[in-house]
């Protein structure tokens, strides 16, 4: 099963920042259409779709938003102040284009003083080419969203490189999986939901969780792959399959949870990790205390250079963390507790 | 001291706290008590009073520790923190692996000879800190992997007064818990009474974030504070002796008041613990959810987060104590 690189295109060239993910949504009910399945759009805009209707009930997220900014001041020369949305790895920003969502386009840079100015959000400015305060206003008016624009290229080993592969990848499996399961007896109810804002607050897995109220919550997204020069810290490699996660800074699987993926990881000899991750959240750590706290865990997909217009991963791991999902659907979840 | 003794050398490493959930269970429903577990672990118990008044009683079980976050080629273990740990405690000591079996491994020191001027006054990050179990890699996967919670090695002992040993916050809460419903097996209470022991408090109140929003009347909840030590501050720490309540906007001032008048009566040592903003305990939580009372009794501990707490049993005896008093006078309407 090779990576359908047109979809994965489509879904990270899809414009989606936190509270202006329109358009990634779209582009799933668009595909979940094609399989015949109906999508149901909340209020805030998570879109979810249930595959069987008996057993338990599962809920398996991934988020549609990508990390952005807001524009929030224009001084007298036209030049723009912005706020990020979500977590930006300002060392990345020099020379970085932006796409708003009216269409305006511009880079970021800052003063070119001497010594070099120390990295800060605040000293860095967006050029959309307006001459004055009066044409800048027209074009973009304060309060605009934008995202860091790059193209998705293929690089050597089957590995990909693209902006907003977190968490264009976690939407890519679900999708993918929902494919695989779409005609299958299942012996749970799982609700698919691609949720809004977890770059943000994770407003669309709290509300989610808090309607649907599952048995088991799953999230599907990126962790860091420690794998570089340094290569020090994290147990986390590229190639080494998806990493069940066992903790982050917002979420401690819930022990039975982690147990019952491996296991599947092992039953059916799809290549996997353990996670343990200092920093970050993922929406799994926001669903696992919804309403009386829901046994939670994360499924990630080890990724390179997370929060830059650069992430990588592997085709292969996008591979196995679809097996091992579909394996797991397939396999009952509800019984692991 | 036996009681807390045994809880001390029961590991409950925040998200791992099993084994202490099966004992504590077991206590409350020995002691008559109708028993619940959440989703998330926390144990509820409760009897029920003849009068419309119900007052909760919080302790979180969960306690501090370490996890296994890397295995290195040569069988080094990296660790990760869960809840606040000094790293300036971590470097020599003992500590146990919780995987499939119990694994034993010391963190590994460079010896002072060999370290590098200026190296001795820095306190080594816990990113840089290796625990050494004397296996290879191999054999270690045999029997622990990544994401095994990691113990505090160390005997709990009593001195003088003081029990010391890891886990104090919040073990001699959940002492104080246990008389509590000791005593109730004796005593029909007016108002309904709760315990609950929530997890995950040492990683950021997520245990009781889920439970405080029950409809009940009024949460007391026991926590570990600050013993008097020189060099920390003066108005953060309190005398080894005496039991603290929990001032400050958003704690009941009727039931804080009810409290000291009772603690007088009873010649029970009491401070009060100015809280006057957000923190990160169990009573705060309380305090901003659902729609009832919050106070806060704490007992003052020596080295809080390390593996050498100490507490004075005198003081968890006042304390149980007080909370007796208060319900045994409690006769509703007022």
């Amino acid at each position: 099963m090779a990576l359908d690189i047109k979809l994965l295109e489509k879904l990270t060239s899809a414009f989606g920042p936190s509270g202006r993910e329109f358009a990634v949504a779209d582009l799933v009910s668009e595909e979940l259409k094609k399989m015949k399945l109906k999508t149901k759009r909340d209020v805030h805009g998570s879109t979810r779709v249930t595959l069987g209707n008996s057993g338990k009930k599962i809920l398996l997220a991934a988020h549609l938003d990508e990390i952005g900014l807001i524009s929030t001041y224009i001084d007298k020369d036209g030049f723009i102040k912005a706020s990020p949305v979500g977590f930006v790895y300002k060392e990345g920003l020099f020379g970085n284009r932006v796409q708003f969502e009216n269409g305006t386009w511009g880079v970021i840079s800052s003063e070119k003083t001497y010594p070099k100015p120390e990295i800060e959000m605040h000293k860095f400015f967006i050029d959309i080419g307006a001459k004055n305060r009066k044409e800048a206003e027209k074009l973009l008016p304060i309060g605009t969203f934008g995202v860091f624009a790059r193209d998705l290229v293929k690089a050597a080993n089957g590995r990909i490189i693209s902006k907003a592969l977190d968490d264009r990848i976690g939407v890519y499996v679900l999708l993918k999986v929902i494919k695989e399961l779409a005609s299958a007896d299942l012996k749970d109810t799982v609700n698919f939901v691609f949720t809004v804002q977890e770059e943000f607050s994770g407003l669309g897995a709290a509300t989610s969780a808090f309607g649907i109220a599952p048995h088991i919550a799953i999230a599907v997204d990126v962790t860091d792959s420690d794998d570089t020069r340094e290569n020090m810290y994290l147990n986390m490699r590229l190639d080494s399959g998806p990493a069940i996660k066992i903790m982050d800074a917002s979420l401690i699987s819930h022990p039975k949870l982690k147990e019952h993926f491996i296991s599947i990881a092992k039953k059916n000899k799809i290549p996997h990790q353990l996670e343990v991750l200092p920093c970050g959240g993922t929406d799994a750590g926001t669903m696992s205390l919804v309403k009386k706290g829901i046994p939670s865990i994360g499924i990630s997909i080890p990724t390179r250079y997370i929060h830059t217009p650069s992430e990588m991963i592997s085709s292969t791991d996008v591979e196995n963390t679809i097996k091992l999902l579909v394996a797991a659907v397939k396999g009952k979840i509800g019984g692991a507790l | 001291m036996e009681l807390l003794k045994e809880m001390l050398q029961k590991p409950s490493i925040s998200g791992f706290e099993k084994n202490l959930q099966e004992f504590l269970v077991k206590r409350f429903t020995d002691a008559g008590l109708d028993t619940n577990v959440s989703p998330l672990g926390n144990i509820e118990a409760r009897k029920i009073g003849k009068y419309p008044f119900t007052i909760l009683l919080d302790a979180h079980y969960d306690q501090i520790g370490m996890v296994v976050k890397k295995i290195e080629d040569n069988g080094f273990i990296r660790v990760h923190n869960i809840g606040g740990i000094d790293p300036n405690v971590i470097p020599g000591g003992r500590y146990t692996i919780l995987g499939k079996e119990e694994v034993p491994a010391i963190a590994a020191t460079k010896p002072p000879h060999l370290m590098l001027p200026g190296e001795k006054d820095k306190p080594i990050p816990l990113r840089d800190i290796l625990l050494d179990p004397a296996m290879t890699r191999k054999e270690l996967l045999k029997v622990i992997d990544i994401g095994d919670p990691i113990f505090f090695a160390f005997e709990p002992f009593a001195a003088g007064d003081f029990l010391v040993g890891p886990g104090i916050d919040n073990k001699g809460g959940l002492w104080i818990l246990l008389a509590i419903a000791e005593f109730l097996k004796n005593f029909d209470p007016v108002p309904t009474v709760i315990f609950r022991s929530t997890v995950q408090e040492e990683v950021g109140i997520r245990g009781a974030s889920t439970d405080a929003n029950d409809i009940i009347d009024l949460a007391i909840v026991i926590d570990a504070t600050f013993a008097k030590q020189k060099g920390a501050d003066e108005d953060r720490t309190f005398p080894s002796d005496t039991l603290a309540l929990m001032f400050g906007p958003n704690y009941s001032r009727k039931y804080n008041h009810q409290l000291e008048k009772l603690a007088e009566e009873h010649s029970i040592k009491c401070v009060r613990e100015i809280e006057e903003s957000v923190n990160g305990t169990n009573a705060y939580q309380y305090s901003i959810s659902g729609n009832h009372a919050t106070v806060g009794i704490s007992f003052p501990v020596y080295s809080m987060h390390s593996p050498g707490e100490a507490v004075r049993m005198d003081v968890l005896k006042r304390i149980s104590d007080l909370i007796k008093y208060f319900i045994q006078d409690f006769k509703g309407g007022q």
